[in-house]
C-alpha cells in the first residue's frame, strides 16, 4: 500500500470505530488529522515496523487524539445535550483505544500512550494558568501536540523522530493560532531553525513535502 | 452490622490502597494535585477496591497486584465521576464542591482524562491480557451505557428490557469487573472468576434498582437531592415503568418534561408512590439479590465469602 492508501485505511477504520448513530446526530463530524497519520506512518516505516502493525499503532494513537480533541470542545456555553455527548464521546474513544490495544495484548504501548495522555492533560491545565505572553506556553503547546507521537517514537526506538514531532507539531499549532506576537514570531523562528537541522537527516520525502509550508 | 465491619480483616490493605491512591494522583502541576486530592478527600465507600480484594481471596492473594487493580478501578470510577459532574452540571458531590463548579468544565475534563491515564498506568503493572481485556471492555460498555441514558431521557415508550440493559452498563458491569478482576489477577480458575463476575453483576443490578427506588421514597436529607430527581431529569427508572401500567398515571407521567414544575412533579411522584410500583421494584431487586446469593453458594467458603454474603444482604436492606 502506498502512503495515501494507508492514510485512507486508518481514516476509514477510525470512522467505522467511532460511528454512533445517536452521538453523530449531536456532535460535529470529527476532524481526523492526516498530517499526524502521515507523520506516524513515515516514522514507523523508517523504524521498519511491519505494515499491519504500523496501521494498528496509528489507529490506536489517532483514537486517543480524537478523544483528547473532543474533550477540548467541551465548554459551558454548549447546549446541555451537546455538551453531555461531547464528554461521553471523548470517553468512549479513550475506552476504544484501550480496548483495541488490550485485544492486541500490547500492554507496553498502552503504558506509553497512558504516559502521553497524562503529560498532555497536565500541560493543558498548565496552559490555562499561563498568561498569553509567557514563553512557557510554547513548551506546553509542543508537548500537547507531540506527546503521543513522541511516545510512539520511543516505543519503536525512533528517538530522533520524537524531537522532530516536538518542533513540527508545535509549529503547526502556533501557525494555526493567528495573532503573532514578537514572542511567537521568535518561537516560530526557533522551531524553523531546529527543523532545518533535523529534517534533511531524518525524515522521508513525504514528511518534507507535507510540512514544507511550515518552513517558509 | 455496619458495612465496613463486614470486611474489617481488609482494613490494613485498604489503608495501603488509600495511600497508593494519594501517591498515584500526584502530578508535577500543583493545581492538578490540588484537584486530585480534593476528590480523594471527598471520600467514598471505596467499594470497588473492596470487591477487588475480596475477589482476590479466591486465588493466590498477592497484595501488590491487588493494589494495582484496586487503585486502577477506583481511579477510573473517580474519573467518571468528574466527567459525570460536567454532564449533570452538578455543583456538589458528597457535600463538597465539584471540580467543574470550582474550576470549570474544561478543567474538569482534563482532570478526568489525567486520572484515567493514571489508572491505566497502574493497570499496566499487571501483565495479564485477560485482566486488561475485561477492564477495557467494561470501560467501553459503561460509556455506551451513559450515552444510552442520555438518549433515553424522557422516552416513556421504553420497555423493562431497555431499562435493565441500561443499569447493567451504568452500574452492574463495573462491580462485576471489580469482583472478577481480583480473582483473575490472583490466578483463580476461570470457573471461579466467572462466578464472581455474575455475583458482582447481580449485586450491581440489585444495588441500582434499590437506588432508583430510594430516589422516590428517600428524604431530601438522606438523598442529598430532592426526591424524584431522576424523573425530573428525564430518567425513566423501574418504579416509573411499573407505575405506567396504570393508564391514568401513565398519561400524567408522559407529560413530564424539562419544564415540569416542582409542584407538578410532586403530584406525579405521589401518584407513583400510591401504586404498587415501589413494591414491584423491590421484588425485582430482591430477585437479583437472590441470584447473587445463589451464585455465592457455588463458591468455596472462606472469610471473603462471608464478607460478600453480608455485603449482598446489606445492599438489599439499605435505606439510603
Amino acid at each position: 500500500m502506498d502512503m495515501q492508501q494507508q492514510i485512507e485505511q486508518v481514516r476509514t477504520r477510525i470512522q467505522w470505530a467511532i460511528a454512533h448513530s445517536y452521538v453523530d446526530r449531536y456532535i460535529q463530524p470529527r476532524i481526523i488529522d492526516e498530517d499526524r497519520i502521515s507523520f506516524a506512518l513515515s516514522m514507523l516505516r523508517s523504524a521498519q515496523v511491519e505494515e499491519n502493525i504500523a496501521l494498528d499503532y496509528v489507529f490506536a494513537m489517532m483514537l486517543i487524539q480524537l478523544a483528547l480533541d473532543t474533550h477540548d470542545e467541551v465548554d459551558g456555553q454548549q447546549i446541555m445535550q451537546k455538551k453531555q455527548l461531547t464528554v461521553l464521546a471523548g470517553d468512549l474513544y479513550s475506552g476504544l483505544y484501550y480496548d483495541f490495544l488490550a485485544q492486541r495484548h500490547d500492554i507496553s504501548l498502552i503504558r506509553r500512550f497512558a504516559e502521553a495522555i497524562k503529560e498532555i492533560n497536565i500541560q493543558k491545565i498548565r496552559l490555562q494558568q499561563l498568561s498569553s505572553d509567557d514563553l512557557e506556553r510554547f513548551h506546553c503547546i509542543a508537548i500537547i501536540e507531540s506527546a503521543l507521537l513522541r511516545q510512539l517514537a520511543e516505543h519503536v526506538h525512533a528517538h530522533e523522530w520524537g524531537e522532530l514531532a516536538y518542533y513540527l507539531f508545535a509549529l503547526k499549532r502556533v501557525h494555526r493560532e493567528g495573532a503573532k506576537s514578537t514572542a511567537l514570531m521568535n518561537y516560530i523562528d526557533h522551531c524553523q531553525r531546529k527543523l532545518q537541522d533535523l529534517l534533511p537527516f531524518h525524515a522521508y520525502e513525504e514528511v518534507k513535502e507535507r510540512f514544507s509550508h511550515l518552513l517558509v | 452490622m455496619k458495612l465496613k465491619a463486614m470486611y474489617s480483616f481488609l482494613n490494613g490493605d485498604l489503608n495501603k490502597i488509600e495511600e497508593q491512591l494519594k501517591l498515584t494522583v500526584q502530578a508535577s502541576d500543583p493545581l492538578v494535585n490540588e484537584a486530585s486530592l480534593h476528590l480523594l478527600e471527598a471520600g467514598g465507600k471505596r467499594i470497588r477496591p473492596v470487591f477487588v480484594l475480596l475477589g482476590g481471596q479466591f486465588g493466590t492473594y498477592h497484595f501488590e497486584k491487588m493494589k494495582r487493580v484496586a487503585v486502577a478501578l477506583e481511579l477510573i470510577h473517580m474519573a467518571s465521576l468528574v466527567h459525570d459532574d460536567v454532564i449533570d452540571g452538578a455543583m456538589l458531590r458528597r457535600g463538597k464542591e465539584t471540580i467543574q463548579a470550582k474550576w470549570g468544565d474544561r478543567f474538569a475534563m482534563y482532570v478526568g482524562d489525567y486520572l484515567f491515564a493514571r489508572a491505566l498506568e497502574q493497570m499496566c503493572e499487571i501483565d495479564d491480557p485477560v485482566a486488561h481485556h475485561i477492564l477495557a471492555n467494561t470501560i467501553v460498555e459503561v460509556c455506551r451505557g451513559e450515552i444510552e441514558q442520555i438518549s433515553d431521557k424522557y422516552r416513556f415508550d421504553q420497555n423493562l428490557r431497555r431499562y435493565l440493559q441500561r443499569i447493567k452498563r451504568k452500574t452492574a458491569l463495573l462491580i462485576a469487573a471489580s469482583c472478577q478482576l481480583g480473582a483473575v489477577v490472583a490466578g483463580a480458575p476461570e470457573a471461579v472468576h466467572k462466578k464472581l463476575y455474575w455475583f458482582g453483576y447481580y449485586v450491581g443490578m440489585s444495588f441500582q434498582i434499590t437506588d432508583d427506588i430510594l430516589d422516590f421514597i428517600g428524604t431530601e436529607k438522606q438523598l442529598g437531592k430532592p426526591a424524584g430527581s431522576d424523573l425530573s431529569q428525564g430518567n425513566v427508572t423501574l418504579p416509573v415503568l411499573y407505575a405506567m401500567r396504570e393508564r391514568t398515571l401513565k398519561e400524567q407521567i408522559m407529560k413530564v418534561n424539562e419544564h415540569t414544575t416542582s409542584h407538578e412533579m410532586a403530584h406525579v411522584i405521589d401518584g407513583i408512590k400510591q401504586t404498587n410500583a415501589i413494591e414491584k421494584s423491590y421484588e425485582l431487586g430482591d430477585r437479583y439479590l437472590q441470584k447473587a446469593l445463589n451464585i455465592l453458594q457455588k463458591l468455596p467458603r472462606n472469610r471473603a465469602w462471608t464478607a460478600l454474603y453480608n455485603i449482598a444482604k446489606y445492599i438489599g436492606k439499605r435505606k439510603y
